[in-house]
């Protein structure tokens, strides 16, 4: 079969998976027809799609060179914008009002992204070029229209996937992007309650955030968290010049269809507004429910030590930021 | 996979201990099969398939749906503790033993990570003069400790305490959220090769599956159905008029295969 025919078999298809296969590295593709990304997170769209029993066994796997090929003839969308955040601060009702938006793509924390980024701890110089290369190929197959009229097209990363801003911004130097945050307690309160991969030192290594693996083991469950919070915190603060925009969760839902819009040069129309305004009612993760400004619950919540973490490794770099956030409204 | 692994998801003893004062003693079910174990073994259901508190069995093959029964909804810090974990449970129960009885060396089957579902242990009441042993060595679980093990190993228990054992044991569906507090997956979720649908099938299957990656026709039949055995059906169909040999058993095999992949992507 020819090279070009060969490309073609994957229109329509998605990257879900990068894993390596022999010490090579290569892409697992799912079938997804016009199907788009309506559920809140990448890997929940996935699993609908497996549940087609077509898709369990019949997938592509393919080595980064086809997917290299695939991005050299058909490079799909050019990112609107990014969404970094530290978790658990409204990322997710913002990418789901942007996902209401009908021309536009989003793909909420994707585990191909994550892997590709994860292959390694964060390193400088020659051996990031290679990995600076695969996000941009694997985001192009992201980011392939496949209804008709996409033209936007947005990334919420992974928490922590922040910390690799430098990769992300080598393979990406224009896109803007903003850094979601909300108050160190009521975040804290919220992950030790339920917590991500990142609050659990075995699931994302340590050094990651700074720590080596005794010290993560030695530190409390609530000052672990709270350390490796500040450290996603600090890099949205270390980068927010380049290109970046600090947004507060206390400015959520509005922002999202206001100032968040212009600065990511998206376009909206009247009835997308209005779809935009009434998505905001529900709950971003259970769309069931309907959205509650749930802050004085967390408040009460928290117990002494919650609080005395987010005041010893948390406030310091919140404060730093809503500085930075006040002075760039002056600006 | 190690044979046993503490999740590092702790609670607080006291606050459990504290909810146990409100399971009376007649909730308690004793357990009746005397084969395996000399003494006193009995429990309550705290989510149970049709929500029945005496329901303390868990079927894996059950269908209908799973429910909280009456006892949990008056337990608020057993809710608490099923409600932090992101992942479906299937079962939740309290499992009493004792003192003085054990439980013979025996497996339990049909839960592992190959099933998609496994078993967790959080004890509330121990002491250490209660020994149980996996697979020939002793783990020591703590209260208010979460603990998976591997019980397709031969496992028993002697309790030499003076005091009821008491844990609470959740079956729970393996999803990312529960995946990450298993070590396996540490530096990266890409760290290692999957055992892809190539290596664990036939040669036969995949020559088949070649052909169906390159023509499209025969990919939107296949893609017709949700339905497990017409899916097979048309595979088996696909698969003879083009020379090649699958039974309905190969093929369902093949899906199983695949969906165990797929859920145990991160694991080694």
């Amino acid at each position: 079969m020819d090279r070009i025919s060969e490309l073609s078999l994957l229109d329509d298809w998605v990257p879900i998976r990068f894993y390596q296969r022999d010490e090579h590295p290569m892409v697992d593709w799912c079938y997804f027809g016009e199907r788009s990304f309506t559920e809140p997170f990448f890997s929940e769209t996935v699993d609908e799609c497996l549940r087609l029993p077509f898709n369990l066994i019949f997938r592509h796997q393919t080595s980064m060179d086809t997917l290299r090929r695939r991005y050299e003839t058909k490079p799909g969308l050019q990112p609107t914008g990014f969404v970094f955040h530290m978790s658990r601060c409204g990322s997710t009702l913002l990418s789901q009002l942007l996902a209401t938006l009908s021309s536009t793509i989003v793909i909420s924390e994707a585990g191909p992204i994550d892997s590709i980024l994860r292959t390694g701890l964060p390193v400088n110089g020659a051996a990031n070029d290679r990995r600076v290369d695969w996000l941009r190929w694997l985001i192009s197959a992201l980011a392939q229209p496949r209804l008709a009229n996409e033209r936007q097209f947005f990334i919420k990363f992974d928490c922590w996937n922040v910390l690799y801003f430098s990769l992300i911004r080598r393979a990406f130097p224009d896109v803007p992007w903003v850094f979601l945050y909300r108050d160190p307690v009521e975040v804290l309160v919220s992950q030790l309650a339920h917590r991500g991969a990142h609050a659990i030192p075995h699931a994302i290594n340590p050094e990651l955030f700074g720590m080596d693996i005794e010290t993560a083991t030695s530190l409390s469950p609530d000052d672990y968290c709270a350390k490796v919070l500040a450290a996603i915190c600090q890099a949205g603060l270390q980068h927010n010049q380049d290109g970046g925009r600090l947004i507060n969760y206390t400015q959520l839902p509005e922002v999202g269809w206001t100032s968040i819009l212009d600065f990511f040069g998206a376009s909206v129309s009247e009835s997308e507004l209005r779809s935009m305004q009434a998505a905001a009612q529900f709950d971003a993760k259970n769309p069931k429910w309907v959205f509650s400004d749930d802050r004085t619950r967390k408040k009460e919540l928290a117990t002494e030590s919650v609080r005395a973490a987010a005041e010893r490794w948390l406030y310091p770099v919140y404060e730093e930021l809503e500085s930075a956030r006040m002075a760039a409204s002056l600006a | 996979m190690t044979n046993s692994h503490r999740l590092s998801l702790d609670f607080d003893p006291l606050r459990l201990q504290s909810d146990l004062q409100l399971v009376k003693g007649e909730d308690w079910v004793p357990h009746f099969n005397t084969n395996y174990f000399e003494g006193e073994w009995s429990g309550v259901a705290l989510r149970s398939t049709g929500g029945d508190a005496k329901q303390i069995y868990p079927d894996p093959h059950a269908k209908g749906g799973v429910v909280d029964t009456p006892i949990l909804k008056q337990c608020p810090n057993f809710r608490q503790v099923l409600e932090s974990f992101d992942c479906p449970i299937r079962s939740a129960r309290l499992l009493k033993l004792s003192p003085g009885s054990s439980i013979k060396e025996h497996r339990d089957y049909d839960l592992g990570f190959a099933d998609g579902e496994i078993r967790l242990h959080i004890p509330i009441a121990t002491e250490a003069r209660v020994s149980f042993f996996l697979a020939g060595k002793r783990v020591q679980m703590r209260e208010g400790e979460c603990w998976y093990l591997d019980f397709s190993l031969p496992h028993r228990i002697d309790h030499r305490g003076a005091a009821d054992r008491i844990h609470l044991v959740l079956d729970c569906v393996i999803n990312d959220w529960l995946l990450r507090f298993f070590p396996n997956d540490i530096a990266t979720k890409s760290g290692r090769a999957p055992e892809t649908v190539q290596s664990s099938t036939p040669l036969e299957f995949e020559r088949f599956r070649q052909v169906v990656l390159g023509d499209l026709e025969l990919q939107s039949q296949l893609r017709e159905t949700f339905d497990r055995e017409s899916f097979i059906a048309l595979v088996c169909e696909a698969a003879s008029g083009r020379g090649y040999h699958l039974s309905p058993d190969d093929v369902w095999e093949i899906l199983q295969a695949a969906r165990s992949e797929w859920i145990g992507r991160w694991i080694e």
